[in-house]
């Protein structure tokens, strides 16, 4: 005998589509759900496809935004001559909180992968090859994986003959970190990234 | 090393035991199908987070169910312990901890509770073809340099990349993106030449101590083991000579629809008097070439960990007579934990094991009984 309504398998599933949220807590989720009252459950539904009628991926930098530029790109304060290159939208956001990047993004959408099919015209490759001219240096920011570090290199030998520097992040130590308690992998990396004090 | 005891929840046979053991020789005693290897591959997985037999552990899980559990106290040779837990729920959901703290990879447990286990499927290190050799190595030196392992892992997900790039040529034709290939060979060659650098140092130092283990047990013939390298990294900067050696082989790679060049395809080959064992050896041949690689093997895991290994002894008498047993069994005596696995008694005084006396512990398995 099926216990639970049809509608509640309904909304588990939905949540369920969420990288993180398993059954168990898509279940709770759903639960949850039926003892708010009505005004909030359209609250939510609103903003939900309110944000998905709004958002866009900006056409400059792909980054997602309701208005096209999005604001990034349209702030002239920011330096157009250095460019961060990122895999998606959220990794600008961790960017950002550093307070330290002055400059400009461009987000490619992902990283280079042809086992599942993506290959450079599935990112936003050539997009990027056409906001090169008043481009001095380009950071390739990518995440630490083998196609991350796949991505960062195909990049850079695709700019090779332009006059732009490319730098990358650094790998190491993370603050906090003690050393005796680095696995020796991390230490070794960042042995080969070291850098002069003076 | 020691493991002091073991729990075993729907893992093979076995509904629910536990059992404790002894920091010396365990005799794994009962008969056939009693349970002996079970016993051994529940320690293997412990240690390694998978047996020896299979990578399934669908097959692990006691018929009709669909997970397992396994707790072992491991005790260092300061006398410092851990507890280890392997939890398998589902085909996917399998957790492993380490005194309570969930591992997030395989890397952070290989290495630190080592075991040498010799199985009737070890035969095939010395029968078997050339990647059961590439893979033994490959499990060792991952144990004693995290590094090699990190190395491996990013080699065989470029391989796989690349691989995928030339099927898909291979299949569609015509669209391939020759700067796409060259990235993945440009950082194919550096870790090619991480790899080549590690297996050359570690490999030396691993034939000193096979060839020594071996003179132990032999000393007519003489052994010999080569370590050829696919790429001739002779003269010249490694990672130059891999990407040379990967430029010049993607025609072939193209037309083959695979990855002809690399480590992945290095040789590791014995020779017994000069001549390929893997061809002419007897088989006591290979059991004493097989013996000697154990014995090395451990003794490699101990100058470099500071930890000596826990042996695993399974069916260790077939094909080897009296006296080299006895040889074997006493040199491992007094410093290691052992498990040696029998189904006649009797044939273990035979060969030389009294089975009285403290260091001895004989469990029954099957039932279960501790005779300590
Ligand atoms: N997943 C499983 N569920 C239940 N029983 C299993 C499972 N896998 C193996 N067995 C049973 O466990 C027994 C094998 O145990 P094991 O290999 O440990 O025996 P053994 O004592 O080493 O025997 P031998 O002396 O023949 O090597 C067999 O009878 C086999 O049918
Ligand atoms: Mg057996
Ligand atoms: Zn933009």
């Amino acid at each position: 005998m099926k216990i639970l309504p049809d509608s509640l398998d309904r909304i588990t599933q939905q949540f369920s589509r969420f990288p993180g949220i398993g059954k168990k807590t898509a279940q709770r989720m759903a639960f949850q759900l039926l003892e708010w009252n009505r005004e909030d459950v359209q609250l939510l539904g609103e903003v939900i496809i309110g944000s998905n009628d709004k958002l866009k991926h900006c056409s400059v930098c792909n980054l997602i935004t309701e208005a096209d530029p999005c604001p990034v790109c349209l702030d002239t304060r920011r330096d157009a001559s250095i460019l961060c290159v990122v895999e998606d939208s959220k990794d600008v956001l961790a960017l950002e909180e550093t307070s330290r990047f002055n400059g400009k993004y461009h987000i490619l959408g992902g990283v280079l992968s042809p086992l599942e099919g993506i290959g450079p015209d599935q990112l936003h490759i050539k997009s990027l090859m056409a906001r090169l001219d008043a481009i001095d240096e380009i950071i390739v920011a990518m995440n630490p994986s083998v196609e991350g570090e796949t991505t960062s290199l195909y990049l850079a030998k695709l700019l090779q003959d332009r006059q732009i520097k490319i730098t990358r992040l650094a790998r190491g130590i993370p603050t906090g970190g003690d050393l005796e308690y680095i696995d020796g992998v991390t230490l070794g990396r960042a042995l080969d990234d070291r850098h002069e004090l003076k | 090393m020691l493991i002091k005891s073991l729990t075993m929840i729907d893992f093979r046979k076995y509904e629910q035991v536990s059992m404790n053991f002894g920091s010396h020789t365990n005799i794994l005693h009962g008969e056939n199908g009693a349970g002996k290897t079970t016993i051994l591959e529940a320690i293997h997985s412990l240690a390694y987070t998978r047996s020896f037999k299979t990578r399934l552990d669908a097959d692990l899980a006691r018929h009709g169910r669909v997970g397992y559990q396994l707790k072992g106290l491991f005790s260092d040779h300061q006398g410092i312990e851990h507890k280890v837990r392997l939890k398998v729920e589902s085909a996917r959901k399998k957790i492993v901890s380490v005194d309570n703290n969930n591992l997030k990879s395989r890397a952070e447990i290989i290495g630190r509770f080592p075991l040498v286990s010799l199985t009737p499927e070890d035969g095939e290190l010395t029968f078997g073809s050339p990647e059961v050799r590439r893979l033994f190595f490959n499990k060792l030196l991952s144990q004693v340099d995290p590094a090699y392992l990190e190395q491996l892992q990013i080699y065989a997900r470029i391989l796989k990349q690349r691989n995928s790039m030339l099927q898909t040529y291979a299949i569609d034709g015509g669209a391939f993106d020759r700067i796409l290939i060259a990235t993945l060979d440009d950082q194919r060659a550096k870790v090619s030449a991480q790899l080549h650098q590690a297996r050359s140092r570690h490999l030396t130092e691993f034939k000193k101590l096979l060839y020594e283990a071996y003179g132990q047990l032999e000393q007519e013939n003489s052994l010999k083991m080569a370590f050829r390298s696919n790429v001739r990294v002779t003269a010249g900067e490694p990672e130059g000579l891999y990407r040379k050696a990967y430029q010049d082989s993607l025609a072939e790679d193209l037309r083959k629809g695979t990855t002809t060049r690399g480590p992945h395809r290095d040789l590791f080959t014995f020779f017994l008097n000069t001549k390929d064992l893997r061809k002419f050896g007897s088989q006591g041949e290979h059991k004493l070439v097989l013996v000697a690689v154990k014995f090395a093997e451990g003794r490699f895991l101990e100058s470099f960990l500071k930890e000596p290994p826990v042996f695993l002894l399974d069916d260790l008498f077939a094909e080897l007579d009296v006296k080299r047993s006895l040889m074997i069994v006493e040199s491992l005596r007094g410093d290691h934990q052992i498990f040696i696995t029998a189904t006649d008694l009797a044939d273990l005084r035979h060969h030389g094991l009294t089975v009285e006396g403290d260091s001895l512990q004989v469990i029954d398995a099957g039932k279960i009984q501790d005779h300590g």
